[in-house]
């Protein structure tokens, strides 16, 4: 499987990935380190225990290096979640938060098939 | 006994009888015996016998320079004292050479034993001792220091930027800033450490049995407390560039090399360490040195891959150790790319810090954050940020952001220098012209070339002491700086006056004599003609010292009779200047008068009258004149 394929079958943008990366062999190494990015557990437990500051800087993050990573699908509803969680407000943060995390699944499947495949 | 005197043999072996009462052990050395190569050399004068340890270096010391010379020795428990005397027996010389035991008894009578210790042990420290910063001397250091078998850590300090301050600012400034700086090191250093001024700015330290691995972090240390003290009357913040080695049983001045070449290196910086094992850390010595701070680790890696093939990456997940990296690496670091939204303190919290520090004016800082909000922004700009990368991170933006920002920085600090050499460089020239000028319009006054740089001098010393009496002139560094170099042209005017006048041994005639006040008013006009200048600070203050110079305190001078404080201070003040240089110069018309004649003349009101305060100032300095006019 190539790196193309992996982020093409999470539905993001490689050539746009690509343009701000710079190579193929960069972007290879560094999405498959996102596995081990620890800011989707962290969100997903602040939640669940109540800690909405935490989740807030949590899903931030994880915005964050979605968007440079360009995963495209998993950036979209985790800013939405960031944006509620930054009022402090945690209505409709459930909802919210099982579009992230189908959205992470996909994501990490993804990734785990291109690693697995190299 | 009086060294002038003459004796016969005679007379010369009464007296020494005479001393035995005194002193035990007296002998009598003549020139012959004390020569180099005498055929019996000369044994060690001894009391109850014990020996006096080179007791005769003194007799041929005291024979060489003709007086006498004393030596207190301490032989175990007891202090002797030896004294070796020159005195010409029948022509011919020779050293009386006397030696006794001082007990604890015959000491009594000299005071505070404790005194006169201190009073011994210092009689060398004027020496030694640098005055304005009690470190050691340069002498000390020559004398003593240089070849010492050394192992301990031997460090090179200079003051980065000192010359620029102390030539802009006032020598005063510059003093305060070295006394603060020494102060300051003193706290950081310990007690067995020795520290020396080495040089204008340059010292030195010394530190016995320091550990390898604390080395580099004291030095550093002390380089961070020196930047974050706020020197008052200092414009900006202080830096020192430091060398530093280990030092390995090697003569100190060896040493002293190495350190002075770990110390350029740093120089090439500023505000910077560099020890031997600083250098060999790994760290590309080339390659500048990027922060990194972001909690995400997967950003850190994203921002270091773009980056690391030009740039040497340091990392900090959180604030806290940002902050202390800032702390440990200070100017090392070259730029700070700084994420917001951090667990702990956060981007902005940092911000401050390196505000309340001074550092955000020595270290640029991009801002990465996905918090693109126009508040964010605008806050971070406020916080002295100097770019802001949004997200998504595109690789040659961001590579391009951080060089260009970084070359900024340094070329700002490279213009600094430029236009500082510059700086000096045009008044270097300035004064050349004016002296220039000078010469030749005293050439014609047939005066001895002297009489401008004198009454420079005098302006100076007066303007200096003025300042400490009283702040109602409202004299700034710069009225202080230009007054005395505008004094240079209080005569130009004379110039416009004929020759015969100019230069006639005799009394001038009523008539001539007004033709000679003239030169006041032909100089001003002079200076008005000068056009596009007008509104110059240096032209405005010649202008009045031209056309005021001989107006006199009570309004009974020329050519405007001017009174009391109507005259600008500067005019006061040169012409002070210029009547004491008249009176102590030889002139065609008169000779020169002894500088206490002067003196008495000017406060006694016969050479026209002055501001009080300024007479004040003329008594307070009245010894600095004398000394330095050597009249």
């Amino acid at each position: 499987m190539t790196i193309r394929q992996c982020y093409e079958n999470m539905g993001s943008d490689f050539d746009g990935v690509l343009r701000r990366l710079g190579s193929e062999a960069m972007i290879s190494r560094v999405a498959v380190k996102f596995l081990n990015d620890p800011s989707f557990n962290n969100l997903k437990s602040a939640l669940a225990a109540g800690r909405t500051e935490e989740a807030f800087r949590a899903a931030h993050t994880l915005k964050g290096v979605c968007v440079n990573l360009g995963f495209d699908k998993l950036y979209e509803c985790s800013s939405a979640l960031t944006e509620l969680l930054r009022t402090g407000s945690t209505d409709g943060a459930d909802a919210l938060m099982a579009e992230v995390e189908k959205n992470y699944e996909i994501t990490a499947a993804a990734l785990r098939e291109f690693r697995d495949s190299q | 006994m009086n060294p002038d005197e003459k004796l016969t043999m005679k007379q010369a072996l009464e007296e020494i009888e005479a001393l035995r009462r005194i002193f035990p052990a007296v002998r009598l050395l003549s020139g012959e015996q004390l020569k180099k190569d005498a055929a019996v050399p000369v044994e060690d004068i001894s009391i109850d016998g014990i020996k006096v340890d080179c007791g005769s270096c003194i007799a041929v010391n005291a024979l060489n320079e003709k007086k006498q010379i004393t030596k207190l020795e301490l032989s175990g428990s007891d202090m002797l004292q030896v004294i070796a005397q020159y005195v010409e027996i029948d022509g011919i010389p020779h050293v009386i050479e006397m030696a006794k035991k001082l007990s604890g008894d015959s000491l009594m009578y000299l005071g505070d034993k404790k005194d006169l210790a201190a009073k011994l042990a210092s009689s060398n420290s004027e020496l030694y001792i640098d005055s304005l910063t009690g470190a050691y001397n340069r002498r000390y250091f020559e004398e003593f220091l240089k070849n010492m078998p050394t192992s301990a850590g031997v460090v090179m300090i200079d003051l980065d930027d000192f010359k620029l301050y102390n030539d802009s600012c006032g020598h005063e400034s510059g003093d305060t800033a070295l006394h603060s700086m020494v102060d300051i090191i003193r706290k950081c250093i310990r007690a067995t450490d020795t520290l020396v001024r080495y040089g204008g700015d340059e010292f030195l330290i010394i530190m016995p049995g320091i550990t390898d691995d604390r080395f580099t972090q004291q030095l550093r240390y002390i380089k961070r407390r020196i930047h974050k003290t706020d020197i008052p009357g200092y414009p900006g913040q202080l830096s020192v560039s430091i060398g530093g080695v280990l030092a390995v049983n090697e003569p100190l001045i060896s040493a002293v090399a190495r350190a002075d070449k770990n110390m350029y290196l740093a120089k090439n910086r500023k505000n910077t360490v560099v020890t031997d094992d600083s250098k060999l850390s790994g760290n590309d010595a080339d390659k500048l040195n990027i922060m990194i701070v972001d909690d995400s680790e997967l950003n850190r890696e994203i921002l270091s891959s773009m980056l690391s093939s030009e740039f040497n990456i340091l990392e900090a997940a959180n604030g806290e150790t940002c902050l202390s990296m800032l702390e440990e690496y200070g100017t090392d670091i070259s730029i700070v790319l700084l994420d917001i939204v951090m667990p702990g303190i956060s981007g902005f919290d940092v911000l401050k810090v390196m505000n309340a520090d001074h550092l955000i004016e020595d270290i640029p800082v991009i801002m990465i954050s996905s918090d693109n909000s126009d508040s964010s922004v605008r806050e971070a700009y406020e916080m002295g940020v100097s770019d802001y990368i949004s997200r998504p991170f595109d690789a040659r933006v961001v590579y391009h952001r951080v060089f260009n920002t970084i070359k900024l920085y340094s070329k700002q600090r490279r213009l600094v220098k430029l236009v500082t050499d510059q700086i000096n460089e045009k008044e270097k020239n300035n004064s050349m012209m004016i002296g220039i000028l000078s010469q030749i319009v005293e050439f014609r006054n047939g005066e001895s070339g002297l009489h401008v740089v004198h009454i420079r001098t005098l302006t100076e010393m007066l303007l200096e002491q003025l300042v400490k009496k009283t702040d109602k002139y409202k004299l700034d560094s710069t009225k202080k700086m230009l007054i005395p170099t505008a004094s240079a042209l209080h005569d130009i005017g004379k110039i416009g006056i004929d020759d015969k006048i100019l230069n006639k041994p005799g009394r001038l005639t009523k008539e001539e004599f007004e033709i000679m006040k003239t030169h006041t008013v032909i100089g001003a006009q002079m200076i008005e003609s000068l056009e596009q200048y007008q509104n110059e600070e240096l032209i405005k203050i010649a202008h009045e010292i031209c056309r005021w110079h001989h107006e006199r305190w009570d309004g009974k001078g020329y050519p405007d009779g001017l009174k009391g404080d109507e005259i600008p201070i500067s005019a006061q003040i040169v012409s002070i200047a210029d009547v004491y240089d008249a009176l102590v110069s030889e002139r065609v018309y008169k000779k020169a008068l002894p500088h206490e004649t002067a003196i008495k003349m000017i406060l006694d009101g016969e050479c026209g009258q002055f501001n009080p305060i300024l007479l004040n100032c003329l008594i307070d300095i009245n010894q600095e004149i004398k000394k330095k006019f050597n009249t």
